[in-house]
């Protein structure tokens, strides 16, 4: 850790300057890594220079057809946004997609009441709602929204049409549901509409991660009440099929093409409720190929990709045409080992086998660090003191043979084709097993496979020993992050489980986790959970926490990552300067 | 990258057999000589041939270094003294994988076309010799493969059948046995008239002998130029079934999965899909000279042409 400091300097320093960082955030993570007092008062001058307004670059877009100012910066008469995806979206439907690409997209066209502000993982700014608030006691949230709120077909977006469409979220039970079930359980008496424009959430006891959650990005997104009514049918009550493909939401953004595996076109919604973003389109193209979504942003063509392997991104990062947007993010990598066919040493055996250190200099080039367990140290409820793996293939002979694992027994180990990356750490992998005398063989399936392996209802006995994977939480909270991958409630299509990882202890203390109420209590139970995980009886091989990437093209302006908002981007802040 | 013939095989002519025959007398070395003397093109085409033939037997052997073990300390070397082909992302000799590769990619397709060949003998064999129903039906079950792009159907089987080499090979048997039988079929029917074995018939020869030692000796000359001429495009369609995943996995070293893994790095690291991507290239390349080659030297007329 001591040896990055001036590097850690050096990133938090730009970041203050550039205003991305708050004075709190600044100070809060320069002393998580450990620089001096005068380090720390020059990080915060610089934040205060940049509070003071001594920035040349604004962060919120220029209105729609503003004149820029005399002094300021010009903006581009090219007022189109290309991004990459490197997949199809095969669903639509915000409170259905619990998909990354998707929730991408949607930022464009949907709207949470309020979303996270700037870089912060709990600062609010508004969204769909012009106002928020709370009791002291944390049970009521109450929301005012914008008077002139419409959906993209025309019918008002009121009180009432925001309460039908958290009863269809909460009703419908699809993917990100338990982002809203945790604290609404009966969404038709929980909320409590009080005017056209003003509605409550109650909760029976007090919730304080509630408008954490209302700002996910997965799910709390409001669909148009009236597009359900006229498109429910007698099986699909929630017109689940109809929104999957076609978009109705309040967001600046509507949709004129939707081809779910080649492109979506957005065009400006002339009756948005606040000011009108920068970009008259934002196109998002599917390229599945790594080389072809390089190529296309080198030559301009698109404007912004956050899909990128580490040789590709260091790469860019020469390219003056580009610029590369690294941020700390809340996501950790693991290897999901088969909790059925695999008992409690040979998993910790495996988990020494783990070629660590190489992975993460190696192959991910520095966009990763190890870390000690599924919860990053970006949330809340993460515990530094658990002991993290290191690779020891001694030991992991030991415990292999000790479970029973005899030489040239064969195991299977499955992700996704198209990441180098992870083809890479398979490899590396499998020639460490080897060297003990362990057989892995590996198998690359085309993500769709994987995903629905993974969410199908195979049993157990049918998974491979071991899958890629990796996960961040819908909002800052430890339990969010561990119950739909290793609550035994989650197995299988009921969740993530998909290594049915069934342990009562940990069930147990993840139960106390979802009603704690202090930080304290939350990062007692978390560590109990996290150590459970790692050492006593291993869920996953935990390698490493993310570093992302966004690469924009040089005159892409406004762009704010958050750790939280994974590869998503801010569209209405962002504009293009003329250069 | 296609399975399929380049020429209608049913109507190959007969010349091919008797040049076929008075080359086969004059002893294999002659043969061979005067061969490669028609053509700077044999000489160049039995030389890749021969190189790539070595690997397969001698290239693990031979390889400087380890082709699967990673050492990623050297990951993405540009060729040197050290690494003469360079390495690949995992710090792996590109040159040694190439040569162990060979076994892979030109072995497997070497099995292929064996089996393939096998199979579509003894059904067109059968069906030329039998004739009537037995022909009808042989040939409409064969008319039902030949009715596939040939690539298409390969990917469908290996992609039913899972993601492996094994499978890769029982697909393309799948596509190539036909064009063997067809091929066979058209031969068998046309030497079944002649006097010979009508001579070997009335001297009391069974329907065995006179198939064994009368009529499919007569058939090897064209099954043989189309056989080198098809190693090429089994070996391409071993390695694109590879490149699209369906075939070798990792860490095995097979061309077309070497191609594959290299698509991300080409840009950084030119070395890694060119060398997998040349041996390839000359592979195909030889065996479709020789096959030109044995082409023209056995039917002089189509040379003429």
């Amino acid at each position: 850790m001591r040896e990055r400091q001036p590097e850690q300097y050096l990133s938090l320093l730009l970041q203050a300057r550039s205003g991305r960082l708050t004075r709190r955030q600044v100070l809060s993570r320069a002393l998580r890594v450990g620089l001096s007092s005068p380090a720390i008062l020059s990080l915060l001058a610089a934040c205060a220079q940049q509070e003071g307004g001594g920035a040349p670059t604004p962060t919120t877009a220029p209105a729609a057809g503003a004149t820029p100012a005399p002094s300021g910066p010009r903006l581009s008469e090219n007022r189109d946004f290309v991004i990459l995806f490197s997949g199809g979206v095969p669903d639509l439907d915000p409170q259905s997609a619990y998909d990354n690409q998707a929730s991408a997209l949607f930022l464009a066209c949907y709207e949470m009441l309020i979303r996270l502000k700037g870089e912060s993982t709990f600062d609010y700014e508004p969204m769909l709602a012009r106002e928020w608030s709370h009791n002291d006691a944390l049970t009521e949230f109450t929301f005012k929204l914008a008077p002139n709120a419409k959906f993209h077909d025309g019918t008002p977006c009121d009180a009432e049409a925001v309460k039908a469409s958290f009863v269809r979220f909460r009703r419908m039970e699809r993917g990100p549901y338990n982002v809203i079930s945790r604290f609404v359980d009966n969404p038709e008496d929980q909320i409590e509409v009080v005017d056209p424009t003003t509605f409550v959430f109650k909760t029976p006891k007090p919730e304080p991660l509630f408008l954490a959650a209302i700002a996910s990005e997965y799910g709390p997104l409001v669909v148009s009440p009236a597009a359900m009514e006229q498109h429910k049918t007698a099986e699909d009550p929630y017109a689940h099929e109809w929104f999957a493909q076609n978009i109705v939401g309040t967001g600046p953004y509507k949709a004129v093409e939707t081809l779910q595996q080649e492109r979506f076109v957005f065009e400006r919604f002339p009756d948005y409720h606040s000011e009108a973003p920068f970009f008259d389109r934002i196109i998002a193209r599917v390229v599945v190929e790594d080389a072809t979504r390089r190529q296309l942003m080198e030559s301009g063509e698109a404007h912004g990709c956050a899909y990128f392997n580490a040789e590709d991104l260091i790469a860019l990062k020469q390219n003056p045409a580009l610029q590369v947007i690294d941020y700390e993010t809340t996501q950790v990598n693991w290897i999901r080992m088969n909790y059925h066919k695999l008992n409690t040493k040979a998993r910790q055996g495996f988990a020494y086998a783990w070629p660590y250190q190489e992975v993460l200099d190696k192959v991910l080039l520095g966009y990763g660090k190890m870390i000690n367990g599924p919860i990053p140290d970006t949330v809340i409820g993460y515990d530094p003191s658990i002991p993290t793996y290191t690779t020891d293939l001694q030991k992991a002979k030991q415990l292999l043979t000790e479970a029973g694992v005899k030489d040239g027994d064969s195991f299977t180990f499955m992700y996704a084709a198209g990441s180098a990356d992870t083809a890479a750490m398979a490899q590396l992998f499998q020639s460490n097993l080897a060297q003990i005398g362990i057989t892995l063989e590996l198998q690359q399936v085309d993500r769709s496979a994987l995903i629905e392996l993974n969410y199908g209802d195979a049993p157990p006995e049918e998974r491979p020993h071991f899958t890629a994977s990796g996960w961040w939480p819908d909002y800052n909270d430890s339990w969010n992050q561990l119950y739909p991958n290793f609550h035994s409630d989650s197995v299988g299509s009921k969740g993530s489980n998909s290594s049915f990882y069934q342990n009562p202890e940990v069930d147990r203390l993840m139960d106390q986790l979802q009603v704690a109420t202090s930080e304290d209590e939350i990062r007692e139970l978390t560590g109990k959970i996290v150590q459970i995980m790692t050492w006593d009886d291993p869920a996953a091989i935990f390698w490493g926490q993310i570093t992302r990437a966004t690469v924009l093209a040089r005159d892409i302006r406004g762009f704010i990552p958050n750790g939280i908002y994974i590869a998503s981007y801010n569209f209405h802040q962002m504009w293009r300067e003329a250069v | 990258m296609t399975a399929e013939p380049r020429v209608q095989r049913d109507q190959r002519p007969l010349v091919l057999e008797v040049a076929a025959r008075q080359a086969r007398r004059r002893g294999p070395l002659a043969w061979l000589l005067t061969f490669l003397s028609q053509s700077p093109l044999n000489v160049l085409a039995m030389g890749l041939i021969l190189l790539f033939l070595f690997l397969v037997i001698f290239g693990d052997a031979l390889a400087p270094h380890d082709p699967v073990k990673p050492d990623i300390a050297f990951k993405l070397h540009a060729p040197s003294t050290t690494y003469w082909f360079g390495t690949d992302e995992l710090g792996r000799d590109i040159l040694s994988r190439v040569m162990s590769g060979a076994k892979y990619s030109l072995g497997i397709a070497c099995i292929i076309l064996s089996i393939a060949l096998i199979i579509g003998v003894v059904v067109g064999a059968i069906a030329g010799y039998l004739g009537g129903l037995v022909d009808e039906i042989l040939m409409r079950v064969t008319d039902l493969f030949l009715a596939f792009p040939a690539l298409i159907l390969a990917m469908a089987i290996a992609a039913t059948l899972g993601r492996n080499l094994q499978n890769v090979v029982i697909a393309l048997i799948a596509v190539y046995w036909p064009w063997y039988a067809r091929l066979v079929r058209g031969q068998v029917l046309s030497i079944k008239e002649r006097e010979f074995v009508e001579a070997a018939r009335a001297v009391g020869a069974g329907p065995g002998r006179v198939m064994l030692r009368h009529i499919l000796p007569n058939t090897t000359a064209p099954v043989i130029v189309q056989l080198t001429i098809d190693v090429g495009y089994a070996v391409l369609a071993t390695a694109g079934l590879s490149f699209l995943g369906l075939g070798a996995q990792p860490p095995i070293p097979e061309w077309g999965t070497m191609i594959a893994g290299a698509r991300t790095f080409f840009r950084e690291a030119w070395w890694y899909i060119t060398f997998p991507g040349l041996a390839l290239t000359l592979t195909v390349v030889g065996f479709n000279l020789l096959g030109d080659g044995l082409r023209d030297y056995l039917d002089p007329r189509s040379r003429r042409q």
